[in-house]
């Protein structure tokens, strides 16, 4: 019998960074496994957020939670939300980013109103061509006075 | 009260109730085939399409699929007059099928209170007619056919191979990926190419004869659905398909399928376990299929047949009313990886690559994605989203330039669409979008067919149809006021086909075929010498 409410959520990094959690937020349940602190460059991760409990009364998991790097001196992230709820609400999973140069696919897009649980893949894009090069590599070199 | 008149091939879209179907075709075969111990199991399934529990159930199903309302007192009142005369009705069993399926129902909610939450919701049982003894042998053949249902009820868990969970120890990810489900075939082999072929039916063994005597494929792809549910004596029914056309043409070639929708309103454990075994099984262990997805590559690594498994997230067995309606079915992370892996290491090489799913990427009649049924993720486009499916739109569309065809089924006929078909401004348009669903499955020309449904998305000009075959069959009619009558009616229903991919010199041919209906006409094989060829070439084009 399938009474599984959760939300797991797969964040794929291809973004060339370490990606660091800024923020997480439980609307409705508990985390099995929590979203990590830190994704590393080339890493996938899976976290699931369970409902608070079953039966007619209970609530599917519902939260979010954001990630972000920094280079040049800026702060880009990605604000990831997901919702599996039961009974009469439906499914949703979204992905907010801080500029568009960050693309990210979802799997699936679009996601089914109904069924349970909710499975979502997010994968971040590599995001090097966007992000100055100097300014990655060379990031203490710019907080650094300059002299000619 | 005139009977509605329904084809004799019915399919549900709701996992619980395709069981019913599967459960309810069990009982009536093993019936008779207790009757009829010579006939072969296809014999048997063909000529139980005609039984009136069937139809009866075929009701039931189709009422419930257009969410008509369940029996009223009177028609009870009826059914239980008809039923006082002795005689055998569809509509006696239609009610019967409506009884006895929510009998069962809410015997396995009463055993399993979680249900109740799970779709299970409309469970108001009718009274039952008065004169239903349960000493009745029709109403003790719906009894068994509960009791079979109940034992369906649970739906084996999901035994889906994820090729991640394959990789050995000390053996790369990557490196194991490339090569997993990966088969070599001869550089000029020919493909046959089925769809929704899986009905255990006389003329689907039939078609296959004419297909091996007359075109002698080197290998045969099949995209998909086994009716009703996928469930081990219908897997068994399709396997048999295949083997009974080798005995009876002494010719054997390998078989690579992929699960539609169908397989998996079972859980889809009897396709595991038994069809990924049909290759070695008929002497070709070289080709034993590791998953339910795989990539057929030629010796010169020019040319690949990728095959993917959408049935995977079509269908949740587990829920009376699946996925709340249409919805785009999607691919399993790793393997939307495993995909582009493979067009990935052809985008290096420059070989062309022929995609092929169960489910359709568009469709001109078939919703895929009712708006309301679905939430977006990302920034897709939503226009034109409501028949095309999003899903592996995303995951293939980037490779567009190097496929040369994506074949796919789920609908039942054959579709030749626009070439070069452009989905945003930006994206590389697909160059052939090709259905082939009229493999199997028995569709009736009253059922739609060609029409068109939507706007965005078009059949080549001028469009290719196949034909359409009269098949004789008997069935009710009740007219007010006059006793049921039994009667042999004449439906029209369109030809099955396949497609061929032939090597002609440096291009890949397709060739188009079609081969008359037989079902539920025709319930015996003819001698090997009497299997007729193709009706027609329908279409041929090069890719």
């Amino acid at each position: 019998m399938n009474s599984d409410y959760s939300c797991y959520v797969t964040i794929v990094n291809n973004t060339g960074q370490t990606l660091i959690l800024e923020s997480q937020n439980i609307i409705h349940g508990s985390y099995v496994t929590p979203p990590p602190k830190t994704i590393p460059a080339n890493v996938t991760i899976t976290f699931q957020l369970q409902g608070s409990n079953y039966g007619p009364v209970g609530y599917g998991g519902m939260g979010n939670c954001k990630y972000n790097f920094i280079a040049g001196g800026d702060k880009f992230w990605y604000q990831f939300a997901y919702s599996c709820p039961h009974l009469t609400n439906d499914n949703s999973a979204s992905v907010v980013v801080s500029t568009p140069k960050l693309p990210v696919v979802a799997i699936p897009d679009p996601i089914p109103t109904g069924g349970h649980p909710v499975r979502i893949q997010f994968t971040l894009a590599d995001v090097t061509q966007y992000v100055p090069q100097a300014q990655l590599v060379d990031e203490n070199e710019i907080t650094q006075p300059q002299y000619s | 009260m005139e009977t509605t008149l329904y084809s004799p091939f019915v399919r549900a879209s709701n996992p619980a109730l395709a069981r019913w179907q599967s459960a309810v075709m069990s009982v009536v075969s093993k019936r008779i085939q207790s009757e009829n111990p010579d006939m072969i199991p296809h014999e048997v399934r063909t000529l139980a399409l005609q039984d009136d529990m069937i139809a009866g159930t075929n009701l039931h199903v189709q009422r419930a699929a257009d969410k008509l309302p369940s029996p009223t007192h009177e028609e009870l009142e009826f059914v239980s007059q008809l039923h006082q005369t002795g005689a055998s009705h569809p509509h006696i069993h239609y009610y019967a099928s409506h009884y006895f399926y929510r009998q069962a129902v809410l015997n396995v909610v009463r055993n399993n209170p979680e249900q109740a939450g799970f779709g299970f919701t409309d469970l108001g049982v009718n009274d039952k007619p008065s004169s239903f003894p349960d000493t009745d042998s029709n109403i003790q053949q719906w009894i068994l056919a509960g009791a079979e249902w109940e034992a369906y009820a649970n739906p084996y868990p999901s035994p889906y191979i994820d090729w991640v969970n394959k990789v050995p120890i000390n053996v790369d990810k990557n490196t194991f990926k490339k090569t997993f489900s990966v088969y070599t075939i001869p550089d000029n082999a020919k493909v046959a190419i089925l769809g929704d072929f899986g009905t255990g039916l006389t003329d689907g063994i039939l078609m296959l004869m004419s297909l091996l005597i007359n075109q002698k494929p080197d290998i045969i792809i099949h995209l998909g659905d086994i009716y009703y549910a996928g469930m081990n004596s219908e897997v068994d029914a399709y396997i048999n398909m295949f083997t009974e056309a080798f005995k009876r043409t002494g010719k054997a070639v390998p078989v690579f399928s992929i699960p539609g929708n169908h397989e998996y309103m079972s859980g889809g454990e009897p396709f595991f376990t038994k069809v990924l075994k049909m290759n070695a099984a008929n002497g070709f262990p070289q080709y034993a299929q590791a998953a339910s997805y795989f990539c057929l590559r030629n010796q010169s690594g020019t040319l690949q047949y990728l095959a993917m498994d959408t049935g995977l997230n079509s269908v949740d067995a587990w829920v009376a009313t699946q996925l709340q309606g249409a919805y785009s079915p999607w691919l399993w992370f790793s393997e939307a990886d495993w995909c582009q892996d493979k067009l990935e290491t052809f985008k290096q090489s420059g070989g062309k690559t022929i995609l092929l799913s169960h489910h359709q990427l568009y469709s001109v009649s078939s919703e895929i994605n009712d708006g309301k049924n679905v939430v977006y993720v990302g920034s897709a486009p939503k226009s034109n989203m409501d028949y095309l499916n999003g899903n592996l739109f995303n995951v293939f569309s980037p490779y567009f330039d190097q496929v040369l065809a994506w074949y796919w089924g789920h609908e039942h006929i054959l579709a030749i669409y626009r070439n070069n078909e452009l989905f945003n401004a930006n994206n590389i348009p697909l160059k052939k979008g090709r259905l082939v669903g009229n493999s199997g499955y028995e569709q009736w020309d009253k059922d739609g067919g060609y029409a068109v449904k939507g706007d965005r998305f078009h059949y080549a000009s001028p469009i290719v149809q196949v034909g359409i075959t009269p098949v004789n069959w008997t069935q009710w009619i009740t007219v007010p006021n006059l006793p049921p009558q039994k009667v042999t009616r004449t439906s029209e229903f369109f030809n099955h086909g396949w497609a061929v991919l032939t090597h002609q010199g440096s291009n890949l041919q397709a060739s188009y075929w079609s081969f008359p209906v037989g079902s539920p006409d025709i319930t015996t094989l003819p001698p090997v010498g009497n299997v007729p060829p193709p009706t027609s070439l329908n279409f041929s084009e090069n890719l």
